[in-house]
């Protein structure tokens, strides 16, 4: 901590996308998946890939079949929970940070 | 079908921030290496292992594996021991009682303002 | 002996004969094991390969002793899906 007056300002301040994403750690976060899938966890690292370290993960997966008389879509999802989680950031389309609405 | 191969064009020059991250990963999870944890191929198929090794482009390495559901993947089992690469790979679970969250944010916080100096 | 994996989901079998940075591969005496829900395993023999890095998943240490107690007859699995990125 020798240089805290160049510590304070990236912390207060929103420069670039990965500085929300700091914000949120150690807060509940929204992660949209490719292939269809949904996680909701806590976030406890990531890196410039958007690798992340997820606690108490909800993954929510979403697959949807075509009904075979009507031919209408239908969507099913199927939601599991993972304690703690390595997410790989190339699979990663959009981080949302915490809904404040929400207790 | 196509693996995008992301890691491997895209980090080389980059390699060593990333092995910091990765080290910090493994520090602080306490992966001393003999906690089982989880791989989750893109395919829906889950194996089990001791993750032995990790190196910059997140290519792993484990031993003493076990499928999950060995009735329906019969594919691997005479494999003890494997090496998975990094672009395959969706998901690990990690053992959650060995991971120092604080260390992992701590960590997170420190190499988001060294990379801002850059 | 080596067992590979790659990115469609075949499952070859050979000797690990080289491998580069890519993870490029050279297999000798390989054969593919093609698995299928109708009927045993059906192994195809294939040869001198050098895969591309790029389609290798997997890579597994083949236990010969228990390879060799497989009944491969016997087997019955869907073949592995393809990855999805």
């Amino acid at each position: 901590m020798a240089d805290d007056q160049d510590q304070a300002i990236p912390v207060q301040t929103v420069e670039e996308p990965l500085d929300l994403v700091r914000l949120s750690l150690d807060e509940r976060i929204y992660v949209k998946m490719r292939t269809d899938r949904e996680l909701r966890g806590r976030l406890h690292a990531y890196d410039q890939h958007l690798n992340m370290i997820l606690g108490d993960v909800e993954e929510t997966v979403t697959t949807s079949e075509i009904d075979e008389e009507t031919y209408e879509e239908i969507f099913k999802t199927t939601k599991r929970t993972i304690p703690m989680l390595f997410v790989r950031g190339d699979g990663v389309i959009l981080v949302s940070p915490p809904m404040r609405t929400a207790t | 079908m196509k693996i995008v191969d992301g890691m491997v064009e895209g980090t080389r020059g980059r390699g060593g921030r990333r092995i910091s991250w990765v080290k910090n990963v493994k520090d602080s999870t306490g992966m001393k290496i003999s906690e089982c944890c989880e791989i989750l191929l893109e395919r829906e198929r889950c194996i089990c292992g001791t993750l032995h090794s990790v190196d910059q482009f997140l290519n792993i390495k484990l031993t003493d594996i076990n499928v999950t559901d060995p009735e329906k993947y019969p594919h691997m089992l005479s494999v003890k021991t494997c090496f998975i690469r990094g672009s395959v790979v969706r998901y690990v679970q990690l053992p959650a009682d060995e991971c120092d969250t604080q260390l992992l944010q701590d960590a997170t916080r420190k190499e988001a303002a060294q990379n801002k100096q850059r | 002996m080596v067992e590979i994996v790659t990115a469609d989901g075949r499952v070859i079998v050979g000797t690990l004969k080289g491998f580069d940075q890519a993870i490029n591969l050279i297999l000798d005496e390989s054969h593919e094991r093609v698995y299928s829900s109708g009927q045993g395993v059906e192994q195809v023999i294939l040869g001198l390969y050098i895969v591309r890095g790029d389609n290798v998943a997997l890579i597994g240490e083949v236990d010969d002793d228990t390879d060799n107690g497989l009944d491969f007859e016997g087997i019955r699995a869907e073949p592995l899906n393809p990855i999805i990125h």
